[in-house]
């Protein structure tokens, strides 16, 4: 055995196994990424790699938002419609105050308030995650339609396309707004009591209540959390698309879990982080934008994407098993 | 019926123009909204009418997703198209798409979703979703004969230029015929199953529904399981019919015509619209001038007593 004859050969293997733990889709990411650069001229290139980041950076905010929810061992179904009542209510507000800050505080806020009726109602009145946050769906989209006559919300002050197709140093600004969701949620899960508390509670709820922890608390703040990063979300789809509409949110929720449990991180709660999930959706990206490319038909790249999904979800499975559990044993 | 908007002799001349052998330098970027159906049908018109032009094409599906849509159109650009034509899903978020198009210099096309604004496009040329609800209208009116008659509405996507002219339309039709009560508007989202319970729902507080209107092909599948399991299945002519109106023209329709299951289908005339897309992205490609930017063909209506007739001018019944 290598470990007994080379120790550094032993060390490496441990680094490698432990960045596989962290993050199982990243073999994947960048042999894929390899893969279609090589397929494809200019697959890589600055437009492409632009492109990819403007529908990395929404989609990664919302699967974040359910990353909270996941690693609690809850559910909520209710993001993309909160993320399609928020992307009405920014556009409504930018179109009418002529203001973009403005715009933006009201889809978070929308995003605020549906994360506190969730948590409300989850985590204080113990109503089924699952019942609750469908009906929330349903809800919230016939608000969304209702509020609009089922019609999009368009001509936006033009610096809000500006702002969603513009760049900081040469890096897109929906790409800027992922990455700090993406660091306030890996600080919040890794350095405060409230991310410590998260991941025990979804470990095992019932030790979790006789340790004392704060149950409520913790689950309102998940679902809180939540609701905040899909409203989040809302606005950066705003800032993309120069408009807002109710049926903009359709797809996220599929879209969203598929890169939370693609990332490794587990729906019975307790096992997973927010830089599986980035892994997870830059996996999605990059399938989503590559097959499209290389001229797959819809029905062949809903095949691929799905088969990549379940296998990669397995892969990520059987990785946390035979490394962590194995190894705890 | 509303007219089709005449054809200015600059846009024919500029369109006939667009021979096939001259268009092989031209890629054509193609992005559709959705796969279904009567998608279906328009992407074999559109190969063909890019065949026919002697261009090449590269086609993405948005999936009913305005996000994805969005990166498509850049994609197509960074890619290099000459042109783009694109069935937008997002009426607003087209108008972006266009701009952003526009600006990089390659004209964007629009087919049969009209963008909200349609300023921001080359050339849109789309079904006249006004004049088929309208045709409906009246023929609902005819139908009634100034009789009471109780009818359903069955409505498209609210999101969408076809989905809200084809019912505002339809019911500024019936406005002149007070004894038409139109007992529901279902909103589908093109939906079948939604339209089917809504005619289920409605037949159930209903019995003696006189007429539904079915405002796209695909979902009379779910109308008639509706109709059938209340015995209301019945053919046109027949006491117990309930009198049926559809828009689209796909083979579908034309056999539930010809089964004399519906009343009136009202066909959109795909190939020519393809064909005038294709050919004003050719030539909108090279720097020609269009004339006229934006065309609406209205519908070819046929029931079950002149199908046969017109069946040469309708592309779902051959």
């Amino acid at each position: 055995m290598a470990d007994a004859t080379n120790p550094t050969g032993a060390r490496r293997g441990a680094a490698v196994m432990q960045a596989l733990l962290a993050a199982p889709m990243l073999p994947i990411l960048i042999v894929a990424a390899l893969v279609m650069g090589l397929a494809m001229p200019g697959f890589l290139g600055p437009a492409n790699l632009k492109n990819m980041a403007w529908l990395f950076g929404p989609l990664l905010i919302s699967a974040l938002g359910i990353t909270f929810v996941f690693l609690i061992g809850g559910i909520d179904l209710s993001i993309g419609s909160t993320l399609g009542l928020a992307t009405v209510l920014a556009a409504l507000v930018m179109r009418e105050s002529g203001s973009i800050a403005l715009g933006a505080a009201a889809g978070i806020g929308t995003g605020m308030l549906v994360g506190v009726i969730n948590g409300v109602a989850v985590a204080l009145l113990r109503f089924p995650a699952f019942v609750h946050t469908f009906g929330m769906l349903l809800t919230l989209r016939a608000v969304a339609m209702l509020i609009t006559g089922g019609s999009s919300v368009g001509r936006l002050p033009v610096e809000t396309l500006r702002i969603g197709r513009g760049s900081l140093l040469g890096v897109p600004n929906l790409l800027l707004i992922g990455l700090a969701a993406l660091l306030f949620a890996n600080l919040l899960l890794n350095r405060t009591r409230l991310g410590r508390e998260i991941y025990l509670l979804g470990s095992n709820e019932r030790a979790a209540v006789f340790n004392a922890l704060r149950v409520t608390r913790v689950k309102f703040a998940a679902y809180f959390l939540c609701g905040t990063f899909s409203g989040l979300a809302g606005v950066a789809v705003v800032l993309r698309l120069g408009s807002g509409g109710p049926v903009l949110g359709d797809n996220v929720l599929l879209m969203a879990i598929a890169a939370v449990v693609l990332g490794g991180t587990s729906i019975a709660g307790g096992e997973g982080s927010a830089f599986k999930t980035v892994t997870g959706a830059a996996v999605i990206v990059l399938l989503d934008k590559g097959l499209n490319q290389l001229g797959l038909s819809f029905y062949d790249q809903a095949i691929v994407l799905g088969i990549v999904i379940v296998l990669g979800s397995a892969f990520s499975n059987w990785l946390y098993h035979r490394l962590f559990v194995g190894r705890k044993s | 019926m509303k007219p089709l908007a005449p054809l200015s002799t600059a846009t024919a001349l500029s369109l006939a123009l667009s021979g096939p052998a001259l268009a092989q330098d031209v890629t054509i970027g193609v992005s559709f909204d959705k796969i279904e159906p009567f998608r279906e049908a328009q992407i074999k018109a559109i190969d063909a009418a890019i065949e026919k032009a002697g261009a090449a094409q590269q086609f993405l599906n948005a999936d009913k997703d305005a996000q994805r849509q969005a990166s498509q159109v850049d994609t197509l650009i960074s890619d290099g198209v000459n042109a783009i034509v694109a069935i937008p899903w997002d009426i607003e978020a087209a108008v972006t798409m266009a701009q952003v198009s526009e600006a990089s210099g390659v004209p964007f096309v629009t087919m049969d979703q009209a963008p909200a604004d349609l300023e921001s496009v080359a050339y849109h040329v789309g079904g006249d979703p006004c004049a088929d609800g309208t045709t409906a209208g009246e023929f609902f009116v005819k139908a009634a004969d100034g009789q009471p008659f109780k009818l359903l509405e069955i409505q498209g996507g609210l999101a969408n230029d076809n989905g809200i002219r084809r019912s505002r339309c339809l019911n500024d039709a019936l406005a002149a015929a007070p004894n038409i009560t139109v007992i529901a508007q279902v909103p589908t989202d093109w939906s079948t199953e939604r339209a089917m319970i809504g005619a289920q729902n409605a037949l159930q507080e209903h019995p003696d529904l006189n007429g539904i209107y079915q405002p796209w092909n695909d979902g009379l599948t779910g109308i008639f399981s509706a109709l059938e399991a209340r015995g209301r299945l019945v053919p046109v002519g027949e006491e117990g019919h309930v009198v049926l109106v559809s828009i689209d023209g796909l083979p579908l329709g034309c056999k539930a015509v010809r089964d004399r299951l519906v009343d009136l289908d009202i066909a959109t005339p795909v190939p020519e619209m393809a064909e005038r897309a294709v050919n004003a992205a050719v030539a909108a490609a090279r720097g020609e001038e269009i004339a006229t930017k934006v065309e609406f063909l209205p519908g070819i209506p046929y029931g079950p007593d002149d199908v046969d007739a017109k069946a040469a001018e309708l592309w779902g019944c051959n």
